[in-house]
């Protein structure tokens, strides 16, 4: 105990040695230094007189931009674009900064920013987690017009580039919300979208504008290269006024880094590269892959589905008359079609399944087939009737339909429509009659 | 360690903190204003609502506060659970515990996907943490964020008294043996056999103390009754242990704990909860999930002019005559009526029993209704029920005073009620003890009766 005490003694006096041969590092007190850089982030946040455009990707989602505006009383206005009413209306809340692990600014009541933050998955993300995404950020550094925090618990980037008036007036007069409506009305109309990286090889653009966790707001490039392969890269992307930003540096695909998609003019998209190179984004009428390559059991889609009563419109081949039969048929009977589906189970059995509604009761009839696939021939063999019950043998497809599949072969391809609203239309060709072909939206089950 | 301080004492510590960067968000808007006017300045109570990581724990994932929830959510703290207090226990008392600093979330608190979620913490016996502020709406909808808030602190509130005054130790013999973690496997109705209010009660004692004093506080002396009476025999004598124990413990404190659960489930009718009215539980089953079992919340309801109650609180002057032309007429016939008594056989059926005397001997007449509640306006209506047997009571003695009783009997027949406690002016202990009827649209007609279960 006593020696115990000794050292206790012993300590102090270390301590205080230490205390006389202090020298300080820096000219100031580090509460001082730590003062100055709250003093200086605050000031830098507040003194933007337009405000800011912020990007932010999540750790777990994808990426989202803010428009915010910072005064002098702790109070943030924000615009974000994951919905409409955040891209559309502007939200009050309050922030500080304050001395952390180096200088902190934190978003301290609920807006916008801290839907990707919510466990309560109010807007998606993962259940009681969220996007995995901060409301606290840490002082990096001022570069230009530019102020870079980083997440305090999921370490992203959060990027705030001073806004012109210009682009703040546009915010406040809700084009946030207008734009990324035309943007997704843009690739709705334009399903097959690409560019031309190298000229006459396509490679498809494809952003996902929703907020789901794994694939919303995000930018996938795809080639087919000759081989067949498939090669493709993805990043995160968020809507700002001007421009969909790519994120993280943008997009680096066959050795360009692509860092947004812009409008060139009122009517024509295009990406543009980090030297700002344009490329223009353009449709093609179908699916660039091709639908042999597409169509696996264990692929992009495994099933052609025909939903309702209706074919896909704007398509005629011999399999409209087999359809007309069949719906004639359920007329008849006071049956209602639900949906008939070629979908490939596995790596060798092949099911029609056809789904009806009689009296509001949901009823299937179903056959097998085992298949070989040949290039982009497909062939049937093995007919089993009757698979899951016995409404296939009792008369719920009509023969017609029922030996169109028997023993068949088929080419497999896209079909496209006159209506320019149909697409990603899978068809089998029936071999040596190619007017006459199964079709429906390619799905994946 | 005399040795290390004597040579401490030499220096001279001279920090001035007047330099450093205090994190102490100041705004002035109304709502800090409202803060400061009904928390810091009566109660010495901070309220906390600009999220700070360090007050949830660095693990876990929480969201902040709506700004907008943050004066409701206090408003709902004011008058369901510190002027409740402030009532009962008195200014000294809620001055000194009740916790000095409330911290409000907007999420709950969540450590991983399998979480089910933290609502509430209490520390140190100074602060609470109430999370899930996000999900205020106004009433009638937000009735439930309201009762849950309240359930929360009150709750919380158990364990900062127990924080400052320990739980009695004979409280844990009560369920010894019968603890077992994790509670989420033991289901609510083997926690109500056992003697628990919850399965989260069932976990650890001081959970089930803080469960205990909850639940009677927030959804009232009723229910817990009609708790205990649905668990098995044990489970019942424990649950009237530990109301004893928990009564006990606030009497220390020098709390009436029936007049703080009587304020409570005023807050409760305020906001219209269920529990709180008398016609709920004259609806209400027993077992509400059984096909087959039709037990009533209470087995009968006396009313007795001449009881002590009557005597206690008086009685309605319209209803008085009635009462006592039936006691006159089988008087007139040779007997004394001693009561007259509603026996509920199930939510909807019950019959009036005459109960009178000569000499040593009582006897009995039976009159069937059928009734029919409606909770939400309280509105109750009899009408002739068929006869439950050929015994004497349902036959011969029921004809012999029939003639008497009929002026009660057309009373109820021809009138419509409004079920509620009465008296209104009935003391703590009694409240909710005594239930009763006014005709509709005549708050001066009315009468009551005690109630057992």
């Amino acid at each position: 105990m006593k020696k115990i005490l000794f050292y206790i003694a012993l300590l102090f006096v270390v301590v205080g040695c230490e205390k006389n041969s202090y020298v300080a590092k820096f000219d100031k007190l580090p509460q001082e230094r730590a003062a100055e850089q709250i003093s200086l982030v605050s000031t830098t946040l507040t003194a933007a007189p337009n405000g800011w455009i912020a990007t932010l990707p999540t750790q777990a989602g994808g990426g989202y931009a803010f428009y915010m505006a910072f005064d002098n009383e702790q109070g943030v206005t924000m615009y974000g674009d994951m919905n409409a009413t955040s891209s559309g209306t502007s939200a009050k809340s309050y922030y500080r900064v304050k001395q952390d692990m180096g200088t902190e600014l934190v978003f301290d009541t609920y807006n916008y920013i801290s839907l990707l933050n919510d466990p309560n998955g109010t807007m998606g993300g993962a259940n009681k987690i969220g996007y995995s995404s901060d409301v606290e950020f840490t002082y990096d550094k001022i570069a230009g017009d530019t102020i870079i925090f980083i997440g305090k618990k999921y370490r992203q980037p959060f990027k705030l580039f001073k806004a012109t008036a210009a682009q703040q007036t546009s915010y406040l007069s809700g084009n946030l919300k207008t734009n990324i409506e035309k943007l997704t009305a843009f690739f709705a109309a334009n399903k097959n979208s690409y560019i031309e990286i190298t000229p006459g090889v396509k490679t498809g653009v494809t952003p996902d504008f929703s907020n789901t966790l794994a694939n919303g707001k995000r930018l996938e490039l795809t080639t087919v290269n000759p081989d067949n392969s498939v090669s493709s890269g993805k990043a995160k992307i968020a809507n700002t006024i001007d421009e969909v930003a790519i994120l993280n540096g943008g997009l680096v695909y066959q050795g360009i880094v692509f860092v947004k998609i812009a409008w060139k003019s009122a009517t024509v998209l295009a990406m543009y590269d980090r030297t700002g190179k344009e490329y223009i984004i353009n449709n093609n009428p179908v699916p660039l892959l091709d639908f042999k390559n597409a169509f696996k059991f264990n692929g992009a889609y495994n099933g052609i589905m025909i939903s309702g009563r209706n074919l896909p419109a704007g398509i005629t081949s011999g399999w409209n008359n087999l359809w007309a039969q069949q719906i004639a048929s359920y007329d008849l009977n006071n049956a209602t079609m639900e949906s008939m589906q070629f979908r490939l189970m596995n790596a060798n059995t092949a099911k029609l399944e056809v789904w009806f509604v009689i009296g509001g009761s949901r009823y299937l009839a179903d056959a097998s087939y085992t298949y070989v696939i040949n290039d982009d021939v497909i062939t049937l063999s093995n007919y089993l009737p009757s698979v899951s019950n016995t409404n296939w043998n009792n008369g719920w497809v009509v023969t017609n339909v029922k030996n169109y599949f028997i023993n068949a072969s088929f080419r497999m391809s896209w079909v496209t429509s006159t209506d320019p609203s149909v697409s990603n239309i899978g068809g089998l060709y029936k071999i040596g009659d190619l007017t006459n072909f199964y079709y429906g939206r390619a799905i994946k089950n | 360690m005399v040795v290390a301080l004597a040579c401490r004492k030499v220096e001279k510590l001279n920090v001035d903190y007047s330099g450093f960067n205090p994190d102490n968000p100041t705004t002035n808007t109304p709502l800090d204003q409202w803060l400061t006017n009904n928390f810091l300045n009566p109660y010495n109570i901070e309220v906390v609502y600009r999220y700070n990581r360090y007050y949830h724990g660095n693990t876990a994932n929480v969201a902040p506060n709506k700004y907008d929830n943050i004066q409701p959510t206090m408003q709902i703290v004011l008058d369901g659970f510190i002027t409740p207090y402030l009532k009962v226990a008195g200014e000294t008392f809620t001055k000194k515990y009740m916790p000095k600093e409330w911290v409000l979330f907007g999420s709950y608190s969540y450590n991983n996907t399998a979480d089910p979620g933290v609502a509430g913490t209490a520390a140190a016996g100074r602060r609470i943490t109430l999370y899930g502020v996000n999900e205020y709406s106004p009433l009638p909808g937000g009735q439930f964020y309201a009762w849950d808030r309240q359930r929360i602190m009150h709750h919380e509130q158990a364990h900062i008294l127990n924080q400052i005054i320990p739980i009695p130790p004979e409280f844990e013999t009560i369920s010894r043996g019968s603890y077992k973690q994790p509670y989420t496997e033991t289901p609510t109705d083997t926690a109500r056999k056992y003697g628990f209010v919850t399965s989260y009660a069932s976990g650890v004692h001081t959970e089930d103390y803080a469960e205990t004093i909850g639940w009677l506080l927030i959804n009232g002396q009723v229910w817990y009754d009609d708790w205990a009476n649905g668990a098995s025999a044990l489970g019942k004598s424990r649950l009237i242990q530990k109301q004893n124990n928990v009564v006990n413990y606030y009497t220390n404190l020098g709390i009436n704990f029936k007049g703080l659960q009587k304020e409570v489930q005023l807050y409760m009718k305020s906001i219209n909860r269920n529990e709180q009215k008398f016609a709920y539980w004259l609806n209400k089953r027993r077992f509400p999930a059984s096909t087959t079992n039709f037990i009533p919340t209470f087995a009968n309801i006396t009313v007795n002019t001449g009881s002590d109650t009557y005597i206690k609180y008086g009685g309605s002057a319209v209803f008085a005559p009635i009462y006592t032309s039936v006691k006159n007429a089988i008087a007139a016939q040779g007997y004394n009526l001693n009561f007259l008594r509603f026996n509920y056989t199930s939510p909807t059926t019950m019959y009036v029993e005459a109960n009178f005397t000569a000499g040593t001997t009582t006897y009995q007449s039976f009159y069937a209704f059928n009734t029919a509640v409606n909770v939400a306006t309280g509105d109750v209506t009899f009408t002739t029920g068929t006869a439950g047997g050929t015994t004497a009571p349902w036959v011969g003695n029921a004809a012999f005073t029939k003639p008497s009783v009929q002026p009660f009997l057309d009373y109820l027949l021809n009138n419509t009620f409004v079920a509620d406690w009465l008296p209104v002016n009935a003391s703590v202990e009694d409240y909710m003890k005594i239930g009763g009827f006014t005709v509709k649209g005549a708050s001066t007609n009315y009468f009551y009766g005690t109630l057992a279960y």
